[in-house]
């Protein structure tokens, strides 16, 4: 399975950091965290697009990132499934929530949606 | 007793003295070169006064400077306090909205258009940008052109792509040519402007 993130591409580009930097603009915007917990979506192999239609707003265009979920709870994170806002009712309980995140957990999430973005596996979408 | 010479340097948002460099220090033995009134410390105070004005006009620009200053410090915090998402209504939308309604549109417009454009400060530009796409018939049609074809020769691709958002988001078909004659050098974002023209040609 994989964990899907939103992101906003651009500030993934890391510009006037130095190379493998992990900008903290990424951390601090689209790693945005809620009661310590941080939002992800799952989702199978190659149904990446699923799962941007469960974050998909009103209008625009979307980014995602994705990365396996596996060797996750190995690190220390703690996934759970929570119900999800998803504007597509069978989307709902695709939704699962990183929590209990402290500084160095968070961390190694924004590194795994790095290197997910350096690797290829993003997307952006048209949100229609 | 000294003449002490200097160049001043003005902050253009403030328009104020923002530092003084040292030109010249000449020794003076005439008590009368003292100006009236100074007393032991006044080299403390600015070399230069403000070049003479009419009082009314530089009134008016300080309370214009002022007004910019206060709409930038709102978007800034509107901005810390949430980051632009898509699909989803931001604080700065209203800011931007009001200032509009409410003061002189053309000094809005280029406090808008600097605000946009700040290469200091991309990601304060990108959100401005993207809370402009979302305003209906904001300008001319000529600014908000510029303001497109001007974005996407930014060096940071974060005002690049909110500058193509925006175009997106404005959905005016003057603004294929414009995209169409930007050269990316981003692959995403050169395929999302690709996207953005088969949309908008659609369109037409």
């Amino acid at each position: 399975m994989l964990l899907v993130r939103k992101i906003t591409l651009a500030k993934w580009e890391g510009e006037g950091i130095p190379a493998g930097g992990i900008p903290a603009d990424e951390v601090t915007v689209d790693m945005r965290t809620s009661s310590n917990s941080l939002s992800l979506w799952r989702c199978e192999i190659g149904a990446e697009e699923e799962a941007a239609l469960a974050m998909a707003a009103a209008s625009g265009r979307i980014d995602i990132a994705w990365f396996p979920d596996e060797g996750l709870q190995a690190q220390g994170l703690v996934l759970e499934n929570t119900d999800g806002n998803a504007p597509v009712v069978d989307l709902v309980k695709q939704h699962v929530d990183a929590k209990r995140l402290d500084y160095s957990r968070l961390g190694q999430l924004a590194i795994l949606v790095h290197n997910a973005i350096a690797t290829g596996n993003f997307k952006r979408l048209p949100n229609r | 007793m000294v003449r002490v010479t200097g160049k001043a340097e003005e902050d253009p948002n403030t328009n104020r003295i923002r530092r003084l460099h040292l030109v010249d220090i000449e020794p003076l033995n005439i008590q009368s070169e003292r100006p009236p009134g100074a007393h032991a410390d006044f080299w403390r105070q600015p070399i230069f006064a403000e070049p003479a004005r009419p009082a009314r006009k530089t009134e008016q620009r300080d309370a214009a400077n002022e007004k910019r200053l206060l709409m930038r410090r709102s978007l800034l915090a509107a901005f810390e306090s949430d980051p632009v998402e898509d699909g989803i209504n931001h604080s700065a939308e209203k800011i931007i909205e009001k200032a509009v309604k409410t003061m002189a549109v053309e000094p809005v417009l280029e406090w808008l258009r600097d605000f946009s454009l700040d290469a200091e400060n991309p990601g304060f530009s990108a959100s401005v940008l993207r809370c402009l796409g979302r305003q209906s018939a904001l300008g001319s049609l000529s600014w908000r052109m510029s303001l497109i074809r001007d974005g996407q020769a930014f060096d940071s691709v974060e005002i690049r792509d909110a500058a193509v958002q925006t175009a997106e988001s404005w959905g005016e078909p003057e603004m294929v040519s414009i995209l169409a004659g930007h050269s990316e050098k981003k692959p995403w974002l050169r395929e999302y402007i690709r996207d953005v023209i088969v949309d908008s040609r659609g369109l037409i």
